[in-house]
């Protein structure tokens, strides 16, 4: 079987799906980088496209015009005299934002669009932009029309909210009688209680709680020691929320403790880019320290710290105490809902993507 | 399956069936439930009658070939790839293919089928981020190197996607890794000099 390529692609890190036409049917490839799952949708059993606006592209927008605003500050300051290789470097990376602030302008409003049959809704990853959504069903309608026929408008007007009655089944005489088709089962999310944050978020924020201790110990009295334990304890923090992740995502947990644990997750990689890219301006400035090994950059900041890095000593504090209020905060949230005993539930109508045709 | 969606589009936030009025508007329509913008495009599966999936039974006469799995029913149609005779409810189309459920399992299980295919692993994109990722930890690839090689002669010929793909990461990942053993190999004859 040939398949074509159809307008519609996302294209994340870990994800990525594209569309293809097949003889009678699109096709859906959702990959994660190392498998691909097939979903295929006849032309006549598709019933209706849905499309909703979302908010995603205002939300891209904002955060790459901050951090291409944030790093083109960087690019100014480091530029006064005496002017060494963070410029370039900051200046780079702000370019790279701005590319992809005007990249995300130019693809346009995003929407969340579902293929809908008489089975499954099944959402289209690929289609998460208006343009593309418009040239994927400008190919795609003829060929519906083509095996379903021409939309009848009268008909469709008719469509109320009440749904048909089934229509009556004969079953053969010898053979047992159908089940009764059973009423959908309940979301998972209904009428069944909320699971209380449980050791693993104690533990997440604890965590959070001592890193940020450390990292304040450590910016005022650098040693080797500090500086150790320090980076241990961000290795037990990225633990303890990626753990805390897989924790949350397998039980149903308060809004707010989950939004707690993504900030702390967003907040951990930002952090770490961010002082990956201030290191790297740093060890620009001092070329010479890098051709003796990493050995004598480490050395340099558990002896003197920050001193030489104000920038960083800077975002670090502010990271320190970000964590340290979040980490409280999750706690906080913790004891109220313990002592409480209750949690909300927010149901999804689309109880996950559903049994898609494959 | 939910009964309650057929021929109605719901809200996909809320759940709010939404009236065919609202179908095929060449603009976002507020829902009435929680004025998400929302853009129905309905087709004439909506209000066309269902196919009634429920199997015909049809008892065989005298003179007439029975199904090979259920001998109190007539045989319609022989199954393309084994060729026993087959009923209406035993008869699997497959595009213009009718096969019996037996070969049907055999060729889902075989991926034979690329209709039947519904996931694949891609190796080509293991073996290349295998030689490249590595590259950070550099001393990794002393292992990460020999192990990528392998990976691109063992899976080949695997079948990658059931899209149109060439092996040009098989290709990159080979050389990649290929030059990684060479600058290993250079390493330790400079060592051993």
């Amino acid at each position: 079987m040939r398949y074509k390529r159809l307008p519609g692609k996302k294209s994340g890190f870990f994800r990525k799906c594209t569309l293809y036409r097949g003889e009678d049917h699109f096709l859906s490839v959702e990959s994660n980088i190392y498998t691909e799952e097939y979903f295929r949708f006849h032309f006549s059993e598709i019933q209706a496209f849905i499309s909703k606006k979302t908010d995603r592209g205002k939300i891209w927008s904002v955060i790459l015009g901050f951090s291409a605003l944030i790093f083109t500050t960087f690019t100014i300051n480091a530029a006064a005299p005496p002017a060494g290789g963070e410029s370039t470097f900051f200046g780079t990376v702000a370019g790279i934002f701005i590319i992809a602030f005007i990249y995300n302008l130019w693809l346009g409003p995003t929407c969340s669009t579902w293929v809908q049959t008489a089975v499954t809704v099944h959402e289209l990853p690929a289609l998460g932009r208006a343009r593309r959504r418009r040239r994927f069903l400008a190919v795609v309608r003829p060929l519906i029309e083509k095996v379903q026929g021409p939309v009848d408008p009268g008909r469709i007007q008719e469509i109320r909210s009440a749904p048909p009655a089934p229509p009556e089944v004969f079953p053969p005489a010898d053979f047992p009688s159908p089940r009764p088709v059973e009423p959908a089962a309940e979301p998972e999310t209904s009428g069944l209680p909320v699971n209380n944050a449980g050791p693993v978020h104690g533990i997440m924020f604890g965590a959070l709680i001592l890193s940020a201790g450390l990292d304040l110990y450590w910016i005022i009295f650098p040693s080797f020691p500090a500086l150790f334990f320090s980076l241990l304890f961000t290795l037990v923090v990225l633990i303890s929320i990626v753990t805390a992740l897989v924790v949350q995502s397998q039980r149903r947990m308060t809004s707010a403790i989950r939004k707690i644990t993504w900030t702390a997750m967003i907040g951990f990689v930002v952090t770490f880019l961010t002082n990956y890219v201030l290191s790297m301006g740093y060890l620009f400035r001092n070329i010479g320290m890098i051709r003796n090994g990493a050995w004598e950059y480490y050395s340099t900041l558990a002896q003197e710290g920050l001193a030489d890095m104000p920038l960083m000593a800077g975002f670090s504090f502010f990271c320190a105490a970000f964590f340290l209020i979040l980490g409280a905060l999750g706690f906080f949230v913790m004891i109220r809902e313990k002592v409480s005993g209750k949690g909300s539930s927010s149901r999804k109508p689309f109880a996950g993507k559903g049994s898609a045709v494959r | 399956m939910d009964p309650e969606h057929k021929n109605i589009v719901r809200c996909p936030k809320c759940g709010e069936p939404q009236p065919g009025g609202t179908y095929n508007i060449d603009d976002y329509v507020l829902c009435a439930g929680c004025k998400s913008g929302l853009r129905i495009e309905a087709f004439p599966a909506m209000y066309q009658p269902h196919h009634d999936p429920s199997p015909k039974r049809s008892p065989v006469k005298a003179d007439e070939a029975s199904c090979f799995y259920h001998p109190a029913n007539e045989a319609v149609v022989p199954c393309d790839v084994c060729g026993r005779f087959l009923c209406l409810i035993c008869d699997i189309e497959l595009g213009n293919r009718h096969i019996c459920p037996s070969c049907f399992e055999k060729e889902v299980s075989r991926e034979s089928t690329p209709e039947l295919v519904s996931k694949r692993v891609r190796y080509d994109n293991i073996a290349l981020h295998l030689a490249i990722f590595p590259v950070l930890m550099w001393f990794i690839t002393i292992v990460t190197a020999p192990l990528t090689v392998f990976m691109c002669i063992r899976y080949w010929k695997t079948p990658l996607s059931v899209v149109p793909l060439t092996r040009v990461r098989f290709i990159l990942a080979f050389f990649i890794a290929f030059v990684q053993i060479g600058l290993w190999g250079f390493l330790a004859v400079n060592l051993m000099g």
